[in-house]
């Protein structure tokens, strides 16, 4: 059955009309944010103490930006692109899935993770990897009931970062780089999204959770005893957590009780804030990410961030990276991180992205074929062993009986 | 020694020829007017030669180009590490059945394939010099292909492994039956004589001697 | 390129130069030539082969052929490499035979293979008939096989040299093999041997008569106006001598002189002949109207002279005395007895054209071989020589006016005729001895032959009578269109060169199949060189190369010594072989 278009174009119509006074105030709003940037730009002890008492006395669950203890620097601070680095190795990794599909024939899953190595300066083309685990029976099943796509998602990032460390430590066994230093060479690994391990935590399936928590952080430790750089890497962000702290630093004191209710700049976007502030390969100040779950996260793992403008002439374009403490704190390591996503994202010119994960990708993804492929071959292995396999479901069946294309010579595609 | 190609999908089949999506690494590339051969079922052969190879546009080597200047890590990357989806046309040219080559249309297009063979020299061979050139009626009779082209590079394929086998005449035989088919089609026949020609001069220079042909 | 003769000469004859692509009877056969065009002249004699029978063809023409025109537009050498541009060219452009076919031949199954012998027995017992060459009445199928003629294929048709009666008149033009005449056919029917002036007609009448006199089964007189025949002569062009055929043939020819104490070339001849004025008839006179320029008037005069004179009418005639008058009795001038006047009155003649009459004849009253009493019947011993198997050249000495000619070849020849249809009749009522055939050689025959002379001439009768009384001409001239049609179309064999004429082409083929074909053969003869043999006396028609008539054709005839050739059993005895 398809849309009413009749209804549709009637809200949207009533959306239309708001528009523009939405846009002015969105605008104004985005004034405002800045100009509160620049005034509490420098009051860095006085932001932490504000969040604390906030937290501590009426939204433990506030969720904002705030400013790094080690190494702080002013809200507006914008930091120019570090010079490029030669001698630094980049590891990028990102994964896909296939989600057991009731409807199929059989039931599986999968995940594919790829990484991507390179070597900055040299003319050797990276080096790509691909690993796949199959996932069947128990596998299939949590405590819950049968696993779902979050889990699996979750499942999929700690493989990722699990995956940097196995390469990492292959990397640092097999090569005796010194820098000038004497410091071991430099080791630069990201994956797609924030460093934050996403998951259920309040469902059945918590002690699942907990545990994975566990493996990544010790993942996560791995990175930081091989002297690794580890980052996130998130595209065209949505956060907005500086704006956050911003709307809890102009409160009253008489209006503290209703912070978490009080979003006076609500609309506007970190990114839209910083926009402004960061020309081309600069960063923004490092922050601290101040929030329930990133408790979690202690010590060298204390999750951080900042913002960068990848873009180019004419075109800014801001991205967010998350890092944990030992990279923030480290000036070297931030600078290489800087450099080499500055770097990775021209590469792709007027999409800047860093071109590893945008790799590291297109060796994860699974297509539609080759998933229906592993579908048949897992069919034919049964079926061999004299196991029954189950059939499509009709649903499936009837959504997947599309048009046909007949081959002729003439066209290329009918 | 067979060089196999992987095949991603096949697009579409006909007794007349098919079409292949496949993603080869750019060193393995199989060539303009190669014989190749898709098994087809229990000493069912099908031979094609590839018409069209046509690389599908892809969306990061788009971007790439946008950017200033792209690093030679970048471009070996390119090159080596990523598959380049291709799709291969190629015409059906004949087949084998119970180990007797025929110049025929298949009698049944391919239905599902796994893998398609590039033919070595001995099997261009042996194809070629079955019957008196029949497969040549398949090419002729096609329309929107480049019929000289293919014509031209099959044959001087076709005349390495000839030549190699101890038989330098391969070439004037075959020029001989596709003048006499294309008496009557000026038009196509210069064509078909003009690729020739270049291809001749071609090998001559790259062979340094007065001409293979 | 190699020299195309050569190469020519190095063709394996029995190697195909092509295949049959279309035509048919009427229109010829086109053949595919698949050797380079310069190895085949027109011509040329071909042979096709298809299955039980052999077909013998001309070449009459070749075509330039391309399977679609821009082929033959294009200059694709200059655009493709030299192997690409040969294979090419051997498939799209290629050039045609047009071959005119004359004669078909059964020649049976594959030699070796049982139906081989089967159609031998066949032929042996007289079930079927023993194979010769026929007129084609059908044709070759597409693709059948061409080759050249070979010299078996030459002698098969045209009979081989060796057997007596063959007589090798020229050379085929491409691979020089024999080709013979064969005599006793061309002496069946009156023959003509024809040419532009200065294509060497003389001498190939001279080889001819040298083939004819040495086979000797038929008699030849020599009607020689210019004294060439006989004794010899000097080539007007390269000054060389050329021989006479009494130099040859002393022991069998004669030469007789016209008019008494004629010298012929210096020398005397073995006898002259006269011409007794009792020979001459009106019919003689009426002939030389036009020479004479005679009024219509004349045969009523004549009339009246053979009523009032007979066989005496010249003599008497000739004495009258024109415009003689005396005066009568009145004194009036009249008419003289003895006048022409005198007389006319008397024979109720109109003066006028009585007197115009004798004042024409007076040529021929001066000509000094028209005696009352000649020495000797002149005209007897040509006969009598004639019939005992000699051989007779008439030489007109320095009487070599039209009007001689005319005069004494008509008469000589009506008397010779006479004589010959008498020997006939009692031959045939009375079967007495066969008469020996007689042939006579007439030069400048359009001016005894031609339509104005046609019905008073015995000449035309001859022709016309084929060989009723054992006589044939052979004619030999420069202008056929002059000559009577009728007489032409009756001509057996035709020898003859290069013709500039449009009228005199059409006048030589008249009568012929395959007229179109071989006009523009004969119009690309070689002067003095080459000759075309066509009609009925010869099996197809063939331009040959013609045979030279020098000191080695003599010996060839007759021999190194002069005598004639031994025969092989007579060298095999000589050697002490055979029995």
């Amino acid at each position: 059955m398809s849309l009413d278009f009749q209804q549709v174009r009637q809200q949207i119509n009533a959306l239309g009309e708001l528009a523009p006074q939405r846009a002015r105030q969105l605008a104004e709003l985005r004034m405002l944010a800045a100009g509160l940037l620049e005034h509490h730009a420098e009051d860095l002890d006085a932001l932490r103490q504000r969040v604390h008492t906030i937290t501590r006395l009426h939204d433990p669950n506030l969720r904002c930006a705030l400013p790094a203890i080690e190494n702080p620097e002013p809200l507006n601070a914008h930091c120019p692109l570090p010079s490029l680095l030669t001698q630094a190795t980049v590891l990028a990794a990102d994964g896909s899935q296939i989600a057991p599909d009731r409807h199929a024939e059989v039931n599986y899953g999968l995940i594919n993770v790829g990484a991507v190595q390179m070597r900055v300066g040299l003319p050797d083309p990276p080096v790509v990897s691909v690993q796949s685990r199959l996932m069947y029976d128990d596998d299939l099943y949590t405590p819950g009931g049968t696993i779902t796509e979050e889990r699996l998602s979750l499942m999929r990032d700690l493989a990722e970062r699990r995956r940097l460390v196995e390469l990492a430590a292959v990397f640092r066994a097999q090569t005796n780089d010194r820098s000038d230093t004497g410091a071991a060479a430099p080791l630069i690994t990201f994956t797609d999204g924030p460093m934050e391990l996403w998951g259920a935590k309040d469902s059945a399936d918590s002690g699942e959770f907990e545990r994975s928590l566990e493996q990544y952080h010790v993942a996560l430790s791995n990175l930081h005893d091989l002297g690794a750089t580890t980052a996130g890497y998130v595209d065209k962000p949505y956060a907005n957590l500086v704006v956050r702290l911003l709307e809890v630093a102009s409160l009253p004191e008489s209006k503290l009780a209703e912070a978490k209710h009080t979003h006076p700049l609500q609309g506007v976007l970190d990114r839209e804030l910083f926009r402004p502030l960061l020309a081309l390969g600069e960063r923004s100040a490092v922050f601290a990410l101040q929030s329930r779950s990133t408790q979690r996260y202690l010590d060298d793992l204390a999750l951080h961030f900042f913002y960068l403008n990848v873009g180019r002439e004419g075109h800014s374009w801001l991205a967010r990276v998350e890092i944990p403490a030992w990279v923030a704190r480290n000036d070297l390591m931030l600078d290489n991180l800087h450099a080499v996503l500055v770097q990775q994202c021209r590469i792709l010119g007027n999409r800047p992205y860093p071109y590893l994960l945008h790799r590291a990708h297109e060796a994860a993804v699974v297509t539609l074929e080759e998933k229906d492929q592993v579908t048949q071959m897992i069919a034919l292995e049964l079926r061999r062993r004299g196991v029954e396999v189950g059939e499509i479901s009709y649903k499936q069946s009837a959504k997947t009986a599309g048009g046909k294309s007949r081959y002729t010579r003439r066209g290329r595609s009918q | 020694m067979t060089q196999a190609i992987q095949i991603g999908r096949l697009l579409r089949a006909g007794t007349s020829g098919f079409v292949v999506g496949c993603r080869v690494t750019q060193l393995d590339s199989p060539s303009f007017g190669a014989l190749v051969k898709a098994p087809a079922g229990a000493g069912y052969d099908i031979f094609g030669l590839i018409y069209d190879i046509h690389v599908d546009d892809d969306g990061l080597v788009r971007q790439l180009v946008t950017a200033e200047g792209v690093d030679e890590s970048v471009i070996n990357d390119n090159r080596l590490n990523r598959n380049v989806p291709l799709e291969m046309s190629v015409l059906a040219v004949g087949y084998r059945q119970g180990g007797q080559i025929y110049h025929l249309l298949p009698p049944r297009p391919p239905l599902s394939l796994d893998v398609i063979l590039l033919c070595d020299p001995d099997e261009l061979r042996r194809f070629t010099s079955a019957g008196r050139f029949g497969y040549f009626r398949h090419v002729l009779r096609a329309q929107d292909l480049p019929v000289g082209e293919v014509l031209a590079a099959h044959v001087q394929q076709a005349q390495r492994a000839h030549t190699a086998a101890g038989d330098p005449g391969w070439a004037s035989r075959a020029t001989q039956e596709l003048i006499t088919l294309l008496r009557d089609d000026y038009p196509t026949l210069m064509q078909v004589l003009g690729a020739l020609s270049d291809m001749a001069a071609g090998e001559a220079v790259a062979s340094g001697a007065a001409g293979i042909l | 390129m190699m020299d195309s003769n050569d190469q020519s000469m190095l063709l394996d004859p029995q190697s195909a130069i092509g295949y049959v692509v279309g035509g048919g009877l009427r229109e010829n056969l086109r053949v595919r030539l698949t050797i380079p065009a310069q190895q085949v002249q027109e011509g040329g004699f071909v042979i096709i082969e298809s299955g039980d029978w052999r077909f013998y063809g001309l070449v009459t023409d070749l075509q330039l052929g391309a399977t679609d025109p821009r082929f033959a537009d294009e200059q694709s050498e200059a655009r493709l490499p030299a192997e690409l541009a040969r294979l090419l060219h051997g498939q799209t452009l290629f050039t045609n035979l047009e071959v005119l076919p004359a004669l078909m031949q059964e020649v049976g199954p594959e030699p070796g293979t049982p139906a081989y012998q089967r159609w031998q027995e066949e032929i042996d017992l007289g079930l079927r008939p023993e194979t010769a060459p026929l007129p084609v009445k059908t044709i070759p199928p597409h693709h059948a096989p061409v080759r050249l003629a070979g010299p078996g294929d030459i002698a098969e048709i045209f009979g081989k040299s060796e057997k007596t009666g063959n007589f090798v008149i020229g050379y085929t033009r491409e691979q020089g093999h024999p080709v013979c005449l064969n005599l006793d056919k061309f002496v069946q029917r009156s023959s003509g041997i024809f040419g532009a002036t200065g294509t060497g007609k003389s001498f190939l009448t001279r080889i001819i008569l040298a083939g004819l006199i040495h086979y000797n089964r038929a008699s030849v007189l020599v009607y020689d106006m210019h004294n060439e025949y006989g004794f010899d002569d000097t080539a007007s062009d390269t000054g060389k001598r050329v021989v006479g055929l009494h130099t040859k043939f002393a022991n069998r020819l004669r030469v007789v002189g016209l008019g008494g104490g004629a010298l012929i070339r210096g020398q005397a001849p073995d006898f002259n002949l006269e011409i007794a004025r009792r020979d001459i008839t009106p019919a003689d006179i009426e002939m030389l109207t036009g020479e004479l320029n005679l009024k219509e008037t004349t045969p009523t005069t004549l009339d009246a002279l053979w009523t009032d004179f007979g066989r005496e009418w010249f003599s008497q005639f000739e004495a009258m005395r024109p415009g003689a008058t005396i005066e009568n009795d009145e004194g009036k001038k009249v008419p003289a007895p003895g006048s022409v006047a005198y007389w006319a009155l008397r024979a109720g003649v109109n003066v006028m054209a009585a007197e115009g009459l004798h004042s024409k004849l007076g040529r021929l009253f001066h000509k000094e071989y028209i005696v009352e009493q000649p020495a000797a019947d002149g005209v007897s011993e040509i006969i009598k020589a004639l019939e005992a198997g000699q051989h007779v050249v008439l030489s007109f000495g320095r009487h070599e006016e039209d009007l001689d000619y005319l005069l004494v070849s008509n008469l000589l020849t009506r008397r010779i005729r006479d004589a010959w249809e008498k020997r006939t009749n009692d031959f045939r009522a009375r079967g007495e001895k066969e008469p020996r055939p007689l042939v006579i050689v007439v030069e400048e025959a359009h001016k005894l032959l031609n339509r104005e002379l046609a019905a008073q001439t015995t000449f035309s009768t001859i022709a016309r009578e084929l060989r009723k009384y054992y006589v044939t001409l052979l004619i030999v001239d420069q202008r056929p269109s002059q000559i009577y049609d009728e007489v032409m179309s009756q001509l057996g064999t035709r020898v003859t060169g290069w013709l500039g004429d449009e009228d005199d082409v059409r006048a030589v083929l008249s009568g012929l199949a395959g007229r179109d074909a071989l006009r523009g053969m004969l119009a690309r003869l070689q002067p003095k060189e080459e000759v075309l043999l066509l009609g009925w006396g010869v099996p197809m028609p063939l331009p040959v190369r013609s045979r030279r008539y020098d000191e080695r054709f003599w010996e060839e005839l007759l021999g190194r010594s002069g005598a004639a050739k031994r025969s092989e059993k007579d060298i095999l005895g000589e050697l002490g072989f055979g029995a």
